[in-house]
């Protein structure tokens, strides 16, 4: 029996996804397992599998268009099988680019009798889902994507309605009018998927969670001289400070379990396993993929892991389990040559930390005036599970760690 | 109510309409004052000038039969040329009313009069029968226009109405106005024999074809030996005692020149027919120079009543009126028409060489500041042309140089009435040079020559 498959929730948190690209096309036969379409979702691009064996009898779906969570995205069935109640016209195609121009300005002959009533109006369809068939001049066609209209809002003037050069240009009119509400200076971005779900998180985290700042300012001079050490001695390992920072707030962790914590309604959830989440900027927003049991391993090994992490983030291609499950987060913006800054919390993690720029200061040793390499701290936590001393004690671990890291091999 | 539709005029406007509104199922009614069917285009226009262009083109070429290896002595017949001219439009008037009556369209003869919407009078000498409507469709067309000065006695100064029923072949004749209209009669009356006189207000005959057109046709038309007086108006025309015209003339520079010629034929433009077509105390939206206001779906400032062809203005074709009858009748009838685009409107010349063109001129694209390419091909260069024996002219594109898209394309040569329609085509289905260059053109003919003109365009020309 012929019936329509829905969007799936891929990610736990997504209430819409995008067809990317379409693997098959009307006519292909799946089976169960196969990889059918990539799909954006609020964290990334994602395969789809089918769930069913079936012919493919319909794409209902438009790459590139929004379709909420349990809306019909194709049509599975038998060969030749009647569509389902409730199809759209089958009219869209695999592929159906809105500068796609239909080189073909006849339509077929008008019936004999006609009655001067009706005019045919395209089927109700569903937002994001089209049924209309598009008649487009070549050259309408090409101006609309020069100019990004969407070839699906546009009516057209032309015979049987089809979209021609005057059609356009009105739409692009249109546009240009509507843009000066807005001032000079400003357009309008649309808001991609990555920023929509940044923006829902650091709203909800920001407005729930009580944050408190500690900060510290430490001495990096060792932790500089080490960088220094490997890098002369490991060349290839391209260990940075940020590598060694992980490993330092892994430790630290262990010391002080207490913090390795999550807030839920029923309790305190105690992590055992430290996974440190790492912020990394991308082109339209961040993302935060896991180094999984940071604690074991070498700064080699995590200089390695988040390296590729960081790769695999830029190109969208993280999977769910490498960029969930963290249990701390630490965030460096010294390479922007920020000094210090505040970080939002990551929920459910319970701390993020800042990190500032390393800087050559005066301080005062022994009581001499000396310089030294200093790095600027901040540690965010959430007052329902760490509490300030609570938190000044692993930024003390974390220290002690940071100014004597040979202490991790020892204690 | 009578009817559903009346439309008054049974010109290439009119009578389109009145068969659109039967095939939609309207009860139609058409209003003619005439005697016979069919408007200016098929009485006094259109169909009885190619009649006689045709004659007199035949003339011309074969002038020189020598030129294709023929012998003999060709001569025109005035007289049975005009008559063959009449004979087919006899033909052709019977053909509407056969029309009409195919599609159950009744035909009232007499004045169609506008009372007020919805309602219409039809008057003859000894009646006045009133109707009513749902719709009216205003298609009564236009007449020639008058010069202050000079006005058509039917006798020395004629309008081309007038000049195609004259039985007697004049042997001087000045045209005023080179428009379409003058250099057509100019063409012919030369071809017969009649000395003739052309003068023209503009620059420039022929002043809205493009420029190297007009400068080919009057080049031709000075080897022929007709005179050309561009930028000169007509003060005053006069019947002297010795029954012939004299015409006083103003040149570009103000002087002024007298000539004395047997006819005069005044060709310089039309003014609609709208007295008589609306009642006393009823009044349409009227815009420059007289013509009938509409908006988009060609309906007047009057609720339910249309209005279309020369009624309304440029374009002041016959092709013009009948697209735009099929586009306001479909719309009254509730569907949804795409309407003319007029830049897409074609407009020919038959004189020999004939003239076609669609589009803007270089000079306007100029004037607009709009770029362009233009590609160019001389039918000198024609294996057909040359195998004809008929080189003058060329074919002119003007191309968008972003889209590649037809802006314009002008032709001054054999037979380019015909050839201009795969242009035409381009234009209106809005096709790249890319496009048509995927298109095969047959070998040897005059309409390879777009194929190259379109190529030589974006710099692909082959030949």
């Amino acid at each position: 029996m012929a019936h329509f498959a829905q969007m799936p929730k891929l990610t736990d948190t997504m209430e819409e996804g995008v067809i990317v690209k379409w693997m098959v096309k009307v006519g292909d036969t799946v089976s169960p397992g196969q990889q059918i379409a990539e799909v954006e979702t609020d964290k990334a691009v994602m395969p789809m599998e089918a769930f069913d064996a079936g012919t493919v009898l319909q794409l209902i779906a438009q790459e590139g268009k929004p379709v909420p969570l349990g809306g019909p995205i194709y049509v599975l069935g038998a060969p030749g099988e009647k569509l389902p109640e409730g199809s759209p016209a089958p009219a869209a195609t695999a592929a159906p680019q809105p500068a796609a121009a239909s080189a073909s300005p006849a339509q077929s002959a008008e019936p004999k009798a006609e009655k001067p009533d009706a005019k045919t109006e395209p089927p109700a369809v569903a937002p994001g889902i089209s049924a209309k068939r598009l008649l487009v001049s070549p050259i309408a066609g090409r101006m609309a994507a020069d100019a990004g209209i969407d070839l699906y809002t546009v009516t057209g003037s032309g015979p049987a309605g089809r979209i021609i050069k005057r059609d356009i240009e009105a739409a692009i009119q249109k546009k240009d009018a509507k843009a000066p509400a807005v001032s000079k200076a400003s357009t309008l971005k649309d808001l991609t998927m990555m920023r929509k779900t940044v923006a829902k998180r650091l709203s909800k985290a920001w407005s729930e969670i009580p944050h408190f700042f500690l900060e510290r300012e430490v001495d990096a001079t060792a932790m500089r001289q080490l960088q220094k050490t490997l890098k002369e001695e490991l060349p290839d390992a391209h260990i940075s400070l940020n590598d060694i920072l992980i490993k330092c707030s892994a430790y630290a962790l262990t010391k002080v379990p207490d913090c390795n914590v999550s807030w839920t309604e029923a309790g305190i959830e105690q992590h055992e396993a430290v996974h440190v989440s790492v912020a990394v900027a991308l082109e339209d927003g961040l993302i935060t993929p896991v180094v999984r049991n940071a604690d074991g391993k070498t700064v080699m090994a995590i200089a390695q892991e988040v390296r590729a992490l960081a790769q695999k983030a830029k190109e969208r291609r993280l999977q769910p389990e490498e960029y969930s499950g963290g249990t701390f987060s630490i965030s460096n913006l010294g390479m922007f040559g920020i000094d210090k800054f505040t970080a939002i919390i990551n929920p459910p993690e319970a701390m993020i930390l800042a990190v500032g720029k390393v800087e050559p200061k005066p301080v005062v040793v022994d009581g001499q005036v000396v310089v030294r390499d200093r790095l600027c701290l901040t540690l965010s936590c959430d007052h329902r599970v760490v509490d300030g001393a609570l938190g000044a004690k692993f930024l003390a671990e974390l220290t002690q760690a940071i100014e004597h890291p040979l202490r991790m091999l020892v204690v | 109510m009578n009817f559903d539709l009346i439309v008054i005029g049974s010109g290439p406007g009119g009578y389109v309409a009145a068969v659109r509104a039967s095939q939609l199922g309207l009860k139609t009614a058409i209003v003619e004052r005439e005697t016979d069917l069919g408007g200016v285009c098929l009485n006094w226009g259109c169909i009885p000038t190619k009649a006689l262009l045709t004659a007199s083109g035949l003339l011309q070429r074969l002038g020189t039969p020598g030129d294709l290896g023929l012998t003999g002595e060709i001569k025109g017949d005035y007289g049975a040329v005009m008559k063959r001219s009449r004979q087919v439009v006899k033909r052709l008037t019977m053909g509407i009313a056969a029309l009409m009556k195919a599609h159950n369209v009744t035909v009232l003869h007499g004045q169609g009069c506008v009372e007020g919407p919805g309602k219409v009078t039809v008057t003859t000498a000894d009646s006045q029968q009133p109707f009513e409507s749902r719709f009216i469709l205003l298609a009564a067309g236009a007449k020639a226009r008058e010069i202050p000065g000079v006005s058509i006695d039917g006798d020395i100064v004629l309008s081309s109405k007038e000049i195609l029923a004259l039985e007697k072949q004049p042997e001087s004749l000045l045209v005023i106005g080179g428009g379409a209209i003058g250099v057509e009669f100019a063409d012919f009356y030369a071809s017969m024999g009649t000395k003739v006189t052309l003068v023209e207000a503009k620059p420039r005959i022929l002043p809205l074809e493009d420029e190297d057109v007009s400068a080919l046709l009057s080049k031709l038309f000075q080897k022929r030996g007709m005179e050309l007086m561009p930028g000169t108006t007509t003060a005053s025309v006069v019947k002297q005692k010795n029954g012939l015209a004299r015409a006083e003339l103003v040149g570009p520079d103000g002087t002024h020149a007298s000539v004395e010629v047997e006819k005069v034929l005044v060709g310089i433009g039309v003014s609609p027919n709208v007295s008589g077509l609306l009642a006393e105390g009823v009044s349409v939206e009227t815009g420059p120079g007289g013509f009938v206001k509409v908006g988009a779906s060609f309906e007047t400032s009057l609720p339910g009543v249309f209005a279309i062809g020369d009624l309304i203005g440029a374009p002041l074709l016959a092709h013009a009126a009948s697209q735009e009858a099929r586009a306001a009748v479909g719309g009254l009838a509730g569907r949804q028409e795409p309407w003319p685009e007029p830049d897409n409107c074609p407009g020919c010349v038959y004189t020999h060489p004939e003239i076609a063109s669609v589009g803007q001129t270089e000079a306007a694209l100029k004037a607009a500041g709009t770029p362009y390419k233009t590609g160019k091909v001389q039918f000198r260069a024609s294996g057909r042309a040359q195998a004809a024996g008929e080189v003058e002219g060329f074919v002119k594109v003007l191309v968008d140089p972003t889209y590649h898209s037809l802006l314009g394309a002008h032709l001054i040569g054999a037979g380019v009435s015909e050839l201009i329609a795969p242009l035409v085509v381009m234009k209106t289905a809005e096709l790249s040079v890319e496009d048509m260059m995927a298109v095969t053109f047959p070998h040897p003919t005059l309409s390879e020559a777009v194929y190259h003109a379109l190529s030589d365009s974006v710099g692909l020309r082959t030949d």
